[in-house]
Parts: C-alpha cells; sequence; structure tokens
C-alpha cells in the first residue's frame, strides 16, 4: 500500500507532518494486539521520510493542516433555529420579554449550555434598535451578576455584544462597583474556569438544591483544590456529594483528592466516570495514564495515552507517555520516535531528553548484538550509528560508519558521518563526508535539503561565506519558510558584510521563532556592525532581548554598551559595562571604554579612576597613551595631548596614536611631519578615510593639487555616498580648478553646494562656471554667493566683475584676488569635527578594539 | 579524574551525597565533585567566589549568607512556582491553554506557564525544590571556600537539608529533572539551546565512571553523621 495513504498524507518534504501523521495512526494501533499493522505502519513511516527527501523544487508541496485549526472551522450554527417571539412593542417591554426568555435559557442546565440558543436570542434584529439594546443591556448585566454561571462563549458572546470590558467606567454609573467588578472578574476568567457540560441531576438529588446553589459549592471545591486547601476541600466534597449530582467535572475534583490522599486506584476510577461522560476531554485519558505508569501497569497506561492521542494527536503529554510505556514494553524504535515528537512540540523539556538518551542506549543494546553477527546489515548499522550520534556518543557513530565507508555508505550514511565528524570538531573530514553525501543525494535523485544545510554551516565556521550562501540559499529555495536556514543564512551574509541582507533574514526568522534568543543576536550584530546611530539603535533593542534570555553574556553587555556609548547615552553604557565587567569580560576593553563614557559625561575623575584601573590590568598597554592623550585633550590641555601623542607615535607603531599626532602637527602647522604619518596611516590603512581627507588638505595647503586630487579620489571611491563628507567635494572641486579641469570642477562644487548650501561653494562655482563659458551661469552663483553673505567684500567684486565684463575672461591670477584667497573655504583648518574622537569615529573604535564581537 | 585521586579529603558516603546534590552547578562550574571546595581554595579562587557571591546573591557576609540560606530552605523559588503549579491543579488542560494564552503580553508569566504546565505532573509534589535545595548545598560549600562559615558549619548546614532532599525525591533522575526545570523557570528558559546545555550536564552526570549521581547510590545511609 502507498506509505501516503497509510499514514493519510498527501506527499510532503516536512517532516514534522510525517512524524505527526505517524504518531495519529500509532495510537490506534497496540504493537501488542497488532503486530503486523503496527510494522505496516513503521515501514510507511519510514518509507514517507526516504520519500520525503526525493521531492525536488516544482513539485506540489502541502500545506500542512492544522486540525485543530480545521476543527475549528466548522461552524456548529449551520442548524436554523426559529428567531424567538416578541410581542412587546415598547423598549421596555420588549426588554423584560427578553430577560424572561433568558431566564428560561438560563434555568434549564442543558439548555444553559448551548450557545446557538443564546446567540440566537440575542442576534435578533429588534436588539439593534438604540433604546431596545440600551434597556436589555441593563437587565442583561444585572441578570449575569446574580446568575453567573454560564459557559465562556455566552460570556464572550455578551461582551462581544454589549461590550462590558471596554464600558467599565460606565457601567460603574448604573451598578455598584462591587457588582461591576464581579462581572468584569467572571468575564476575565470565563475561558479557563470549570465547564458546564454533561451536568444532570438525579432522582436522589434534593429538591431544595438548585443547579447554581451546586455550582457555587463546586466552585468553592475547586478553589480550595487550588489553594491546597484539603481541610475545606473534604467536607465541601462530602457537601456536594449529598447533592447526586452527575457532573464529569465533580470526578475530576474527586480524582484529584483521592490522589492527594495516596488513593490511586480511586482516583482512576473517579477518572474512568470522567471519561465516560465527557469522551471529548483529554484530562481523564492522560490522568488515567499517568496513574497507570506510576503503578507499572503499562498495558493499561497505553491504552490510557493512546485514547488521549485519538482525542489530540499532538500532546506532548501523552507522547511521552506512550513512549515511556513502549520502551518498558521493549520497543525503544517507535519509544525513540514518539519523544522526538514530544521534543518538537516541547523541545525545552529536560525529561524527554533523557528518556530519549534512554530509549538510543535500549535500541543499542538491543540491536548491537545483531550488528556483530551480521556486519553487513547497513540499515542496522546506520541505526545504531543514529542512535550513538543521538546520545552524543560522536566517535562512536564515526567508528561504527567508518569500518563501510567507500562500501556501503549513502547519502544518509555519509551525512551521519559528516555531522559525526563536525561535532569533534574534524572540520575537513566533515566536509570530505558532507560532499560525498551531497553527491550521493543527487544520484539517489534526493532533495539533499539537510546536507545543504548542514555544508552551509559548515563553510561558515569554515569562512568560505561565498560557498555557504551558495548552499543555504539552495536549502531556503526547498524550505522558504525554514527559521533555521534563514538565520544561518543571515550568518554568512552578516560574515560577508551585506548587513542590510542579513537584516532581512533574520527578521524572517525571528516572525517564524520570535522565541529563540539566537536570532535576535544575530540581527543584532548585524545591526551594530552596520555603524550608524540608527542602525546603533536598533542593535541595542536586539541586545536588550537577548539579554533577556542570556543574562550573563558578557560580550552583549559589551555590544550594547558600544551602542549607547556611539549614541553619546554614557549613563546607560557605564551600567552596561559593569555589567560586561561582572560577567567577565575582557577588562582592559571594557576600562577603555568606561574611559570614554566619563569623558563624555566630562566626569573627568572617574575616567582617571577608569585609567589607573587599565594601567593596573598591563601599564605596556599602548592603549593607556592614547587614552591619557584623549584625556588631557577633553580638558584642554593641547599641549600635553599633542606630546603624549608625538611620543607615542614615535615609540609605536599604533593606528590611533598616529591619528592623534598627526592631527596635532596639522594644527600647529608642521605639514611635513603630518604628511610623514598620515602616509604612514595609509600605507597600513589604504582605506583609511579620516588619513586621505586629512592628507589632501595638507597637500592643498602646500598647492600640491595633483596628489590633493587623487587622496580625495580615492576617499569618494571607498565612502558611502551618505557618508562623504560634504569638503571633499569642495576639495575636489578646488583642485579640478586649479588643475583647469573645470567641467569637472562643475559637479564637485555643486554637490558641495546641495549639501551645504555656502555661499564659498557658490562663490568657486562662478570661477569654473565662468572659465568653462558660462559667463550667464556663474553670474547667478556669484550673485547667489553674495546674497547668502553680503559683508563679504570678495563675493561683492567677483560679481561685479562678471556683470561688469561679462565677455572678458580675466587671467587666472586676476580672478583669484588676495581676498578670495584668503576667504577660501579649503585654507581653513579641518574643524574638529573630523577630529578622530572617540564619539565621531566609531568605525575606527571599532578596529582599535576588535574583541567587541561577543562569545555568542 | 581517577580512583587514586577520588575523594581525597576522604569524606564521609553522607558528606559526598550532599555535594553531589550540587552537582549540576559544580559541573556547570567545572569543579570537582568529591570536595567540599569544588574550585580549589587558593587566593585565587576565593577572589572569585567572593565576586559570584557578591554579584549574583547580594552576599558579602556571614549574615548575608544565612539569611539567604534560610531564604533558600524556606521559600526560595518553589514558593512561587507551586502557586502558579496550584493554580493550574482543578483546570482542565485546555483551560489551561485558554490561561496561558490570555497571559501571552506577560514574558515571565507566560513562559512559567507553560514550563509548568509541561513538568506540573512529574513535579506535583515537590516542584523546583531541588532547585533551592541543590543551590543551597552550592552556597554552605563557597561560603566554606570564602570564610564565611567554617568547614564544620557548612557540614552541620548540608547533611539537614541533604536529608530533607533524599526524602522529597525518588532518585537522582527525579532530583535532576526537578533542579533544571527550577532553572528553566527562574530564567524563564524555554528554548531548545538552553535544555541541550542543560542536557550535557546530566548526561555527563549519569554516564562519566566517576560521576557523583553513578559513584554515589540515591539510597545511602545519610543518618551516620
Amino acid at each position: 500500500m502507498d506509505c501516503w495513504k497509510l499514514l493519510g498524507l498527501t506527499p510532503t518534504v516536512d517532516k514534522k507532518l510525517i512524524k505527526r501523521a505517524y504518531a495519529k495512526n500509532v495510537k490506534l494501533c497496540n504493537p501488542e494486539d497488532y503486530p503486523e499493522e503496527f510494522q505496516q505502519l513503521r515501514e510507511a513511516y519510514e518509507e514517507a521520510l526516504n520519500a520525503a527527501k526525493k521531492i525536488n523544487i516544482g513539485d506540489t508541496f502541502q500545506t500542512p493542516i492544522d486540525e485543530k485549526n480545521a476543527d475549528n472551522t466548522q461552524n456548529p450554527a449551520t442548524t436554523d433555529l426559529p428567531q424567538p417571539e416578541y410581542t412587546a412593542t415598547t423598549p421596555e417591554a420588549l426588554a423584560e420579554q427578553f430577560i424572561a426568555k433568558i431566564s428560561d435559557l438560563y434555568t434549564n442546565i442543558n439548555t444553559r449550555i448551548q450557545y446557538e440558543l443564546w446567540k440566537n436570542l440575542i442576534e435578533n434584529d429588534i436588539f439593534w434598535q438604540p433604546e431596545v439594546k440600551q434597556r436589555v443591556n441593563t437587565h442583561l448585566f444585572h441578570f449575569v451578576a446574580h446568575h453567573p454561571y454560564l459557559p465562556a462563549s455566552v460570556w464572550q458572546l455578551f461582551d462581544g455584544f454589549f461590550l462590558w470590558s471596554e464600558q467599565e467606567r460606565e457601567l460603574c454609573k448604573t451598578f455598584p462597583e462591587d457588582m461591576v467588578d464581579y462581572v468584569m472578574g467572571k468575564l476575565r476568567v470565563c475561558r479557563w474556569m470549570p465547564e458546564y457540560n454533561n451536568i444532570s441531576l438525579t432522582e436522589e438529588t434534593p429538591p431544595e438544591v438548585t443547579i447554581d446553589e451546586y455550582l457555587h459549592r463546586r466552585e468553592a471545591l475547586g478553589r480550595a483544590i487550588d489553594n491546597n486547601d484539603y481541610s475545606n476541600a473534604i467536607p465541601l466534597l462530602q457537601l456536594v456529594d449529598t447533592y447526586h449530582i452527575i457532573d464529569p467535572v465533580l470526578h475530576r475534583l474527586r480524582s484529584l483528592i483521592f490522589l492527594q490522599q495516596d488513593e490511586p486506584t480511586y482516583a482512576i476510577n473517579e477518572l474512568q466516570q470522567q471519561a465516560g461522560l465527557d469522551p471529548d476531554s483529554i484530562d481523564a485519558s492522560l490522568n488515567i495514564g499517568d496513574i497507570c505508569w506510576e503503578q507499572s501497569k503499562y498495558a493499561a497506561a497505553v491504552r490510557a495515552y493512546q485514547h488521549a492521542l485519538a482525542i489530540d494527536p499532538e500532546s506532548n503529554l501523552a507522547l511521552r507517555g506512550l513512549a515511556l510505556c513502549l520502551l518498558e514494553q521493549g520497543n525503544p524504535l517507535t519509544a525513540k520516535d514518539l519523544l522526538e515528537q514530544a521534543l518538537e512540540q516541547c523541545p525545552f523539556d529536560i525529561d524527554v531528553r533523557v528518556q530519549l538518551v534512554r530509549a538510543n542506549q535500549q535500541l543499542i543494546d538491543d540491536t548491537l548484538p545483531t550488528l556483530t553477527d551480521n556486519s553487513h546489515d547497513y540499515p542496522l548499522r546506520l541505526l545504531i550509528s543514529r542512535a550513538y550520534y543521538d546520545m552524543g556518543n560522536f566517535q562512536r557513530c564515526s567508528e561504527t560508519l567508518a569500518c563501510v565507508v567507500d562500501r556501503a555508505l549513502d547519502s544518509d550514511g555519509y551525512h551521519l558521518l559528516g555531522q559525526s565528524h563536525e561535532k569533534q570538531q574534524e572540520l575537513d573530514a566533515a566536509l570530505t563526508a558532507f560532499n560525498h553525501a551531497l553527491a550521493f543525494a543527487q544520484h539517489e535523485a534526493k532533495n539533499g535539503f539537510d546536507i545543504l544545510l548542514c555544508l552551509g554551516k559548515l563553510h561558515i565556521d569554515l569562512k568560505n561565506y561565498d560557498l555557504a550562501v551558495a548552499y543555504l540559499t539552495q536549502a531556503l529555495a526547498l524550505s522558504p519558510d525554514n527559521a533555521d536556514v534563514l538565520h544561518h543564512l543571515a550568518e554568512a551574509y552578516r560574515h560577508k558584510t551585506d548587513y542590510r541582507k542579513s537584516i532581512e533574514l533574520s527578521t524572517q526568522a525571528i516572525a517564524i521563532t520570535p522565541e529563540h534568543w539566537i536570532y535576535y543576536s544575530s540581527r543584532g550584530l548585524a545591526y551594530f556592525e552596520q555603524g550608524t546611530l540608527e542602525s546603533y539603535a536598533k542593535a541595542i533593542e536586539d541586545f536588550d532581548i537577548v539579554l533577556t534570555h542570556q543574562y550573563s553574556l558578557s560580550g552583549a553587555w559589551f555590544d550594547k554598551a558600544y551602542c549607547e556609548t556611539r549614541l553619546k547615552h554614557h549613563e546607560d553604557a557605564i551600567a552596561s559595562l559593569q555589567k560586561a565587567l561582572d560577567y567577565g569580560h575582557d577588562q582592559a576593553d571594557v576600562y577603555c571604554r568606561l574611559i570614554e563614557n566619563h569623558i563624555g559625561m566630562k566626569d573627568f575623575p572617574l575616567a582617571h579612576k577608569a585609567l589607573t584601573a587599565l594601567t593596573a590590568i598591563d601599564p605596556d598597554l599602548v592603549n593607556i597613551i592614547y587614552w591619557k592623550a584623549e584625556l588631557f585633550r577633553a580638558q584642554g590641555n593641547m599641549a600635553q595631548a599633542s606630546q603624549l601623542y608625538q611620543q607615542g607615535a614615535s615609540t609605536h607603531s599604533d593606528y590611533y596614536l598616529f591619528h592623534g599626532a598627526a592631527y596635532f602637527l596639522q594644527q600647529e602647522g608642521n605639514l611635513p611631519g603630518a604628511e610623514a604619518l598620515l602616509n604612514a596611516l595609509l600605507t597600513e590603512t589604504p582605506d583609511n578615510a579620516w588619513a586621505l581627507l586629512n592628507s589632501c588638505w595638507g597637500f592643498i595647503q602646500t598647492k600640491n593639487w595633483k596628489q590633493a586630487s587623487e587622496r580625495v579620489e580615492a576617499y569618494l571611491a571607498l565612502t558611502p555616498p551618505e557618508q562623504v563628507d560634504p569638503y571633499a567635494h569642495l576639495y575636489q572641486g578646488r583642485c579640478f580648478y586649479y588643475l583647469e579641469e573645470f567641467e569637472l570642477a562643475i559637479p564637485m562644487l555643486e554637490q558641495y553646494i546641495k549639501t551645504t548650501r555656502s555661499p564659498h561653494g557658490y562663490s568657486y562655482l562662478s570661477l569654473a562656471l565662468f572659465e568653462s563659458g558660462k559667463h550667464k551661469a556663474a553670474a547667478i552663483a556669484a550673485s547667489t554667493a553674495y546674497e547668502l553673505d553680503k559683508n563679504n567684500l570678495d563675493f561683492q567684486q567677483r560679481l561685479q566683475g562678471l556683470t561688469k565684463q561679462p565677455g572678458k575672461k580675466p587671467s587666472l591670477k586676476e580672478r583669484l584676488t588676495t581676498a578670495g584667497r584668503l576667504l577660501d573655504p579649503a585654507s581653513l583648518p579641518i574643524s574638529a569635527k573630523r577630529w578622530p574622537t572617540t564619539n565621531t569615529v566609531e568605525h575606527h573604535d571599532t578596529s582599535l578594539f576588535p574583541d567587541i564581537g561577543c562569545d555568542i | 579524574m581517577t580512583t587514586q585521586h577520588y575523594n581525597p579529603n576522604g569524606l564521609s558516603p553522607a558528606q559526598l551525597w550532599c555535594l553531589a546534590t550540587s552537582a549540576i552547578l559544580t559541573e556547570r562550574n567545572g569543579g570537582r565533585h568529591d570536595t567540599l571546595h569544588s574550585n580549589g581554595n587558593h587566593e585565587e579562587e576565593i577572589t572569585s567566589l567572593q565576586h559570584v557571591l557578591e554579584r549574583d546573591w547580594s552576599i558579602s557576609s556571614k549574615k548575608d549568607l544565612l539569611d539567604t540560606l534560610q531564604w533558600l530552605k524556606t521559600e526560595g523559588h518553589n514558593v512561587g512556582y507551586m502557586d502558579l503549579q496550584h493554580q493550574l491543579t482543578t483546570m482542565s488542560e485546555t483551560a489551561i491553554g485558554h490561561y496561558i494564552h490570555a497571559n501571552r503580553h506577560n514574558s515571565k508569566l507566560h513562559s512559567s506557564l507553560i514550563l509548568i504546565k509541561n513538568y506540573r505532573r512529574r513535579l506535583r509534589k515537590g516542584g523546583i525544590r531541588a532547585w533551592d535545595d541543590g543551590r543551597y548545598i552550592s552556597l554552605c560549600r563557597w561560603g566554606a571556600t570564602t570564610g564565611f562559615i567554617s568547614e564544620d558549619e557548612a557540614w552541620s548546614l548540608m547533611i539537614p537539608v541533604g536529608q530533607q532532599i533524599q526524602r522529597s525525591f525518588k532518585d537522582w533522575h527525579n532530583f535532576g529533572i526537578s533542579y533544571i526545570a527550577g532553572r528553566q523557570y527562574w530564567q524563564s528558559q524555554l528554548s531548545q539551546e538552553h535544555a541541550e546545555t542543560q542536557m550535557e550536564y546530566f548526561y555527563t552526570l549519569f554516564h562519566e565512571e566517576y560521576s557523583p549521581w553513578r559513584v554515589t547510590a540515591w539510597h545511602t545511609d545519610l543518618n551516620q553523621e
């Protein structure tokens, strides 16, 4: 028979769906009573799992059927009930008639629990008349306050119709506050209060006992049990027993009391009665199963758990219970499958994990002797190897497979071998095995999804990010909603520095499995590495989530602190750094950041204290010189700062010391000295934007236009457009102008103007336009410069010259008057905004303290 | 560890048994299971333990230590756990599902309820008592190492609690499940990764040859002290 049919499925790659269908069928088929059918089912299951590997992209994928929801979509309200008749005509009389009908429904417990009757009553058009509705609302609220034992669905119906929950304050104007509180309380808890189904009075029920009185006592009894107050629970039970009312909930409550009194046999008896009265409830079966299990009555427990699974095939409690029974009955293989499914429902269940180890051990104990006798039995060898792997005994797993390698292994065998090698950190061997596995999978016409995922992950570990992306992209095409694949692909892209893509993929993974903190960590790091103020803020949000799950993760505290520092949230950063320190992060890194944040808060004593602590760790740390100098600089002691930087740069080949020293040399007018340091920096880090731009400025000062132009060109080539310093365009425009490349100068200057609206920019532009023969445009630009700064004589002169002699081309010397040179914006020293302070050189800091990546 | 180095201080079976109740945390911290001072008692270890006690437990004096031990003994995290578990006693599985859903916006409570729904049948009576008791024993050990209490004081505090633990649980397995459930409850940790990590300790304790849970029988006589 077709395996899919036997399992009741259409072909799917979704292993969970196959396992679920298997569990559902196992419940109907006791291995002791129906050994052949049980075996047939097992074979169908294995066949389906194998077949799943062969479904390729383009095949029709089955959408998993959510049976629970499917059941819910059945509309029980298909019965057309006759609309109740209302003879009254006035709103008040109609409302009274309505309440009379309500009262009738409520009085009879059988009608009380029928949602459709209530719905039919309340959804009458007559109540849409505001006056009637308002009166009915008042009457009904009063009614339910005194007749509260209604099913949750009816409470919700009333609330949906009259919106009581949203009008608590309004209701308090009409009704006593305690009454409103009581009804609101009922509305809040109704969904988890005991049900009212299948309750009936008997002939022995005393005539004076009403259903509501019974339910009132039952509620009190439940409360006493919940409060572990058995001294009150037992008399209450004795009282309700005198009512002789049949109620499945009462049997459940009795069973709890018997269990408390260590009377499991009586408890089972009650639970059996509960199950008889309420066959759709899973509780009685689960409880019977648990009690039988504890009493080692495995056959009875199996029946109970199977019944529970018939009600809910995904119940992890029933799956676990049944698995434990099967283990006791010597069927570890099926037990293992059931435990794996239970684990899918509840991955945190440590007990199920322990039992899974037990099942695997039993499987090995049972089958290993057979393997010794028949070493060519490959499926058996694979089974045992898998069991070793699942138990964490990776070495034995490899050994068991190794003796048939190149002889009998198929894609599954190589896949397992690769996983086993990987766990033992034998990455090259793992790669070889996975590659074999993939080749075999192709040969066997399987889709190789699991192998692609393993290969992708392994290539991330091996830092082959392009390959990782390639394999994981293939895996994602096979299973687009697989959060694990999305996460690893995000990691691969993150390592490739494609942060936008990485964030997009992590966000998808989070949408699928929001409870996995590692996805937030991955996305947080991508935001972090994006390195913009906006992304730092987002990184903090993700790190916060990570830390709610992994509070002692010092790396996450440190990364969070780094982002907070960049956002100048210094107090938060200091608190985070303290946590990072508490949980064992590298102390030198933490103290450096603490100094930075204390400087940011201008709290120099504490910055000194942190500097002292940093020095205590290792007085030879180069960072100490840097932070000492920074501290001087922050306190305005530029001479000391400069001296420290110069000394540091002369003795240490350190990026940051060169930075600082070059800056001060430029400030002090020692342009050749600065240029030497900048050249050294650029030799070491050719992509150093700060050095390129400052070096350009230095060359401009010495009128070395060609070299200045080359530096700024390199700067523009490596800097993302949104991060380009506007001065770069001005510098380049100016270089082009002096190199008489006027057509090239114009767009650069236009770009500068676009960003800054600087009159100097307009002034320069007017010159370049003039030289290009665009005299009218030049006059407009000169006019704009003058309009923006009328006090500038140079702008005025230039405008006058252009308007008076539009056709005459003055010499270059004439055009660049003394005033023009004096007011040349580019001759101003580079402002402090490009000073490599800790507040503005985020990326530089990242490379200074490379251990900002955390141990996530 | 080999037999030659096992139990270097000649601790009694009852003393070793008490230490074994802190085995998961000891394993996690890479300490010894067969000596009172799990991570040694040199200056560096003492400083490190003092830091941990201050950071994680706000313990910086003998009084702080004894107060915390008293809290663990009489209250701990188990009281809150059992309160929640009791709330679910009379609810059906479906009702519990509704209750959990209704609390979905309170992530801490939500996680706790999911956890309790899963474990409540197995931890019906003792709850996460093992989590509090196991930490009680760890704190006694650390208290002795840091010098807040003497070794004799530590043993006199540990033995009665050990006896109580032995009465409350069936075996090391049951004790271990209760302990890890407690850790999961405290951390609101429902992730697979966390469970896998905990499982590694569990697995080691059940399979390593000289694991205290293998060497020390659950029903060791603790009254001979």
